[in-house]
């Protein structure tokens, strides 16, 4: 039992915007170039750059031998547990992380303003990482035309005021 | 036709009136007038005063070459400086005034400078204001250089950005634009075709206009129609980086009232394209003879246009003096209109029939051979003396004079072929069109239309009206924005000052913020015959962006106030400034500075805050340091090949300090390595250079040492960090519930320790910045804030002090612990600041080792880290230069203070600072010199405080 009180982000205050309380497990091989793939309940044999939805959980792949995988806490630490440590270097670093899910509206279109994005690659099915706004940050684009950012825990403050400003309900 | 207003005809609602203000006077135009066009329409031929004479100037171009007409726009927080009256669109209660003329530009006082003339020619103030000192003179010149004013409170305006990525981009809407957007449109490619006009069809004027703007027309429908082009009118392409990356500014509310404006003024954008087409067109030159800048004196193309578009003539009696063909058809347009044209000179020996025909049709008096000596008139042209033109290009004989409101002039013309220079394409003389063209390009990037030097022209090279063998004259005007005669091309060549980029910085010529548009190739050629060299020869400079003055706001975009760069806060942020902390920036984090009690001032906070660390116990949130976890077989090997001391030597449990180099042997970064297993590491950096030390080993792995089985990752964010110093630390730390045990013997001094801390997952180190006694307690960051005042709470009886980054940077200053960044610099080797030994000592190899070990890295008199003793009990300045102790500046400078502090510890200033052989001066004395003052000070060691580190140790 923990004694000491967990301090959680706010809620994002924009309507089209909905901050995710996620766990976020990253895996990254030791061998580079090696054959081994996480064992996971979807499968990691996806192309680098995209993304696949199964079971509640999202998996991208941003890197050669490097997967992140975005779920339930207690899932991704589940998960966590079981991948070989003699193959991976397995963190869950949702901590370090701030994610969103923008609607439509504010999808890789309206986020061209602030960094280089080009909507005609970020369509569904896709997960890379850009330089946005000073900001790194990895977009995945949802088969709604939702779009999901994830940055840096201490860019998310920065990053709500950015989409205030394109939000049409702001 | 009502003054300079034709009746009928140009582009323009004559049905309609825009009201303006032009320096203060109310004025009337229509929608469809540019500013320029409605002050020619108006009988306003002074828009403005030269740069250094403050000579009176009239309109010359019609679009961005325009040198003269440069207004201020608006007043307050929304006026912007330096537009072109030839590039503002008008609007009612548009206001704007000349810039460099003071109380107008009629009657200019600073015109005084124009009777000093002759004293004051190119360059003369590299030679007149060296003695007693520049600094005596800077302030006035400041005062009188300079057009127009920046706005002194904060723009209202947002500015956007966008990116965009296009298959072909096509910079130019006129005719040869069009067809090559509208070609590549129909093969199905996505095309983005920018014009910087309001209108697409670029410079149309003359017979064909009519027929020519119904081409346009279909040409703009036909793109209109192809979902898969985009057009975009007033967006003018202004900069041209590497990899087909263009930058345009769209200017979106600048034309509207203010009234109407919605949304952002401007748009910055930044478009990635596979291809690019140039077809920008061309820039008419003007003619170089004695009094060419008069008001009154115009390009003949801009006559054209200024027709054309607006309905507006130049004058009323007009003559053109030209070298070529293509100019005839403004004169012979404006005949058409109604306007008297007394003359056409044409400078060639012989016109074309057809022309010939047309001008004698429309009345015009035509002499070939010939051009214009002078241009007549004080304030404005009231006629032209012409001179006969030899076989050679020299004036001969004196020749008549016509009288005449306006000079439509035409030197030539030079393709557009700025933004093509920007992408790194190089240019070749053209002897037909005696102009540079676009040569080879090594981006994908094609030039087309006239830019490209497609162009049908007859022309005669006439670089400047004067006798053979005569001095050029003080009087014709090269760059007329600048104030750049030809005398003062002829002075720099005689002054040796004869490269092209010489001439361009010694006369400024084309330095101006039409950056010599209409200058650059006249003043060159000129350069040239005085050289007696081809234009060819002499070459031409590299153009720059932007290739139009642009708002800073639009470069700034969203960037303006907190929305700069992303603010990085602490975990405990509301914690620390609930305290009452003073934060500033530290690189991208924003920290405590100090925590100031009521009525403390920041050095008694910053040492009653180091004080208190010294004598019980401080709390710091070590947050931003960075944190990097290395896992696999080979991270040891990662790390003994990235480290400067050895790391696979490291036990489990133990941390290390660590320093990396970069391959030039320069001081990277440092940090405390952690081993928590055989195969796991935490590598510390310092705050804010995780992302650089992450980048670094995975430029290693990715890059050379791709057999390594080694995954790093950046962890930074994911905890918060508590360190609590001093002699007491160890005590408050074990008030609270955890199951490692922080016993002395148990848990030394450099250890490393995973369990849980009230409750929750921790990392502890035992590694000390401040010489204490020091735990550095890590929890996942959503616990930080509760760890916070958890330990303030326990420590309140030992009256635990929170402390901020400034009694930090004293508790390592008495210490002599090297900060990298502040003590060191871009040249610091490690073995500058007592690294020496694994330098040379270690087995295995380093990065930066073998540039450590170069001679240049041996040299006894390299500047070392030393301490510095202040022997007059005064702070010693830090960037304070080392002298010898009986020296005054200028000196040779023996190295430079670092860090300084007021130590409460030691009850005197202690410093730090890297100096010249400084390990082998212990103990001498030397001068600290900074702003005029010197201060005494002896070298000593580093370390001023707990030598032996028995407080750190214990």
């Amino acid at each position: 039992m923990a004694r000491l009180a967990p301090t959680l982000p706010d809620p994002a205050p924009i309507p089209s915007i909905e901050r995710l309380d996620l766990g976020v497990l990253s895996i990254r091989r030791l061998r580079r170039f090696g054959p081994a793939l996480p064992v996971l309940p979807l499968s990691a044999d996806l192309p680098v750059g995209r993304a696949a939805r199964a079971d509640g959980l999202l998996l991208v792949v941003p890197a050669p031998g490097e997967w992140l995988l975005l779920g339930p806490h207690a899932r991704i630490a589940k998960l966590a547990r079981t991948q070989d440590p003699a193959a991976f270097l397995v963190l869950d670093i949702g901590e370090a992380c701030a994610a969103f899910r923008l609607a439509p509206a504010l999808g890789a279109d309206a986020l061209a303003v602030y960094g280089p994005i080009d909507p005609a690659t970020c369509v569904p099915g896709t997960g890379t990482r850009a330089q946005f706004a000073e900001m790194t940050a990895l977009l995945i684009a949802e088969p709604d035309g939702a779009l999901m950012m994830l940055v840096d825990a201490v860019d998310a403050d920065h990053l709500l005021a950015l989409l205030a400003l394109l939000n049409p309900n702001s | 036709m009502s003054g300079y207003r034709l009746n009928t005809g140009g582009l323009i609602d004559h049905s309609q009136r825009v009201r303006f203000s032009w320096g203060g006077q109310p004025f009337e135009g229509h929608p469809g007038d540019t500013l320029a066009s409605a002050l020619l329409a108006n009988g306003v031929d002074i828009v403005g005063r030269s740069f250094k004479y403050h000579r009176p100037r009239g309109i010359l171009g019609a679009g961005l070459e325009e040198p003269n007409a440069i207004v201020q726009l608006g007043d307050g927080a929304t006026t912007i400086p330096n537009r072109k009256a030839t590039e503002v669109e008008l609007f009612d209660g548009l206001s704007a005034s000349a810039v460099n003329a003071w109380p107008s530009p009629e009657l200019d006082l600073m015109a005084v400078n124009g009777l000093v003339k002759r004293f004051i020619p190119a360059a003369f103030y590299y030679k007149t204001f060296t003695w007693p000192h520049w600094r005596w003179f800077e302030p006035a010149i400041r005062r009188a250089a300079g057009l127009g004013r920046a706005p002194e409170v904060a723009d209202p305006d947002r500015y956007d950005q966008r990116h965009a990525h296009v298959d072909l981009l096509v910079v130019g809407g006129g005719l040869a634009g069009l067809a090559a957007a509208l070609a590549a449109g129909k093969a199905g490619r996505q095309v983005l075709l920018v014009e910087g006009d309001a209108l697409m069809g670029g410079a149309i004027f003359g017979p064909d206009a009519v027929a020519l703007r119904a081409e346009v027309q279909r040409l703009a429908a036909e793109l209109n129609a192809l979902p898969n082009v985009t057009c975009k009118t007033r967006t003018l392409a202004v900069g041209y980086h590497d990899h087909n990356l263009v930058s345009l500014v769209e200017r979106l509310t600048d034309h509207l009232p203010e009234h109407a404006r919605r949304g952002p003024r401007q748009r910055l954008w930044k478009v990635r394209a596979q291809d690019v087409v140039l077809a920008t067109g061309v820039i008419e030159r003007p003619l170089v003879f004695d009094g060419n800048d008069l008001p009154g004196v115009m390009l003949a193309s801009a006559a054209g246009l200024t027709l054309e578009r607006h309905a507006v003539a130049p004058g009323r009696r007009v003559v053109l003096a030209t070298n070529n063909d293509r100019a005839w058809s403004a004169a012979l347009a404006l005949a058409e209109a109604g306007v008297a044209v007394a003359a056409i000179l044409d400078a060639r020996t012989a016109a074309e029939p057809a022309l010939l025909a047309a001008a004698r049709a429309a009345g015009i008096a035509v002499e070939t051979g010939t051009s214009v000596a002078a241009a007549l008139g004080r304030r404005a042209v009231t006629g032209v003396r012409t001179t006969r033109l030899d076989a050679g290009g020299h004036a001969i004989g004196e020749g008549r004079r016509i009288a005449c409101d306006c000079l439509l002039v035409s030197g030539g013309w030079n393709p557009a072929v700025h933004l093509h220079s920007q992408a790194g394409g190089s240019l070749g003389w053209d002897d037909g069109l005696q102009a540079f063209v676009p040569t080879h390009q090594p981006q994908p990037c094609r030039s087309v239309g006239a830019a490209a030097g497609d162009l049908d022209l007859s022309i005669r090279p006439l670089w400047q009206v004067a006798r053979e063998g005569a001095a050029p004259s003080p009087s014709a005007w090269v760059d007329f924005q600048n104030d750049v005669t030809a005398a003062d091309v002829a002075l720099a060549h005689r002054e040796a000052f004869r490269s092209v980029e010489h001439l361009k910085r010694y006369t400024t010529l084309g330095m101006a913020s039409d950056q010599g548009k209409t200058s650059n190739v006249n003043g060159l050629a000129i350069m040239g015959s005085l050289q007696g060299k081809a234009p060819a020869e002499v070459g031409t400079t590299r153009f720059r962006p932007p290739y139009d003055p642009s708002t800073m706001g639009a470069y700034a975009g969203h960037r303006r106030g907190d929305l700069l760069k992303p603010i990085r806060r602490l975990p405990a942020h509301a914690i620390h400034a609930a305290l009452g902390a003073m934060f500033e920036d530290y690189g991208p984090w924003r920290r405590p500075a100090f925590y100031p009690r009521p009525g403390e001032r920041e050095a008694a906070a910053v040492a009653r805050e180091a004080r208190a660390v010294r004598q019980s116990a401080g709390l710091f949130d070590a947050s931003p340091l960075g944190k990097i976890e290395v896992k696999g077989p080979d991270a040891a090997t990662l790390l003994d090949r990235i480290y400067v001391g050895t790391m696979f030597t490291l036990k489990p449990g133990r941390c290390r300090y660590g320093l990396m180099l970069n391959e030039h042997g320069i001081v990277f970064d440092d940090g405390v390595v952690a081993r928590i297993a055989e195969d796991h590491f935490l590598v510390g950096t310092t705050s804010g250079h995780a992302s650089a030390v992450q980048a670094l080993f995975q430029e290693w792995l990715q890059c050379e040492w791709t057999d390594l089985a080694v995954a790093t990752e950046e962890v930074t964010q994911g905890w918060a960090v508590m360190n609590v110093a001093g002699p007491n630390a160890r005590t408050i730390l074990q008030s609270l519930e955890t199951d490692i045990d922080l016993s002395a013997d148990a848990f030394p001094h450099l250890a490393h320790r995973e369990g849980r801390i009230e409750g929750v997952p921790c990392r502890i180190q035992r590694v000390s910045f401040s010489g204490e006694l020091s735990f550095e307690v890590a929890v996942p960051t959503r616990y930080g804030p509760a760890l916070h005042a958890r330990l303030m709470a326990a420590g309140a009886p030992f009256g635990i002090t929170p402390f901020g980054i400034e009694a930090l940077m004293v508790l390592r200053t008495e210490k002599g612990f090297l900060h990298v960044g502040s003590d060191t610099d871009g040249m610091t080797l490690p073995q500058d600041i007592g690294f020496g030994g694994p330098v040379t000592a270690k087995k295995t190899d380093f990065v930066g080792r073998r540039s450590c070990l170069r001679l240049d890295g041996q040299r006894a008199d390299r500047r070392q880290f030393v301490g510095l003793e202040s022997l007059d009990g005064r702070l010693l300045p830090v960037g304070g230069h080392v002298l010898k102790p009986d020296e005054a500046a200028p000196a040779r400078s023996q190295g430079w203070v670092t860090s300084s502090v007021h130590s409460p510890a030691l009850g005197r200033p202690h410093a730090l600072g890297m100096i010249e052989a400084g390990r082998a001066r212990m103990g001498e004395e030397v001068q600290v010199w900074d702003l005029g003052t010197g201060y005494r000070a002896r070298i000593v060691d580093p370390c001023a405080f707990d030598p032996y580190g028995v407080r750190m140790n214990g």
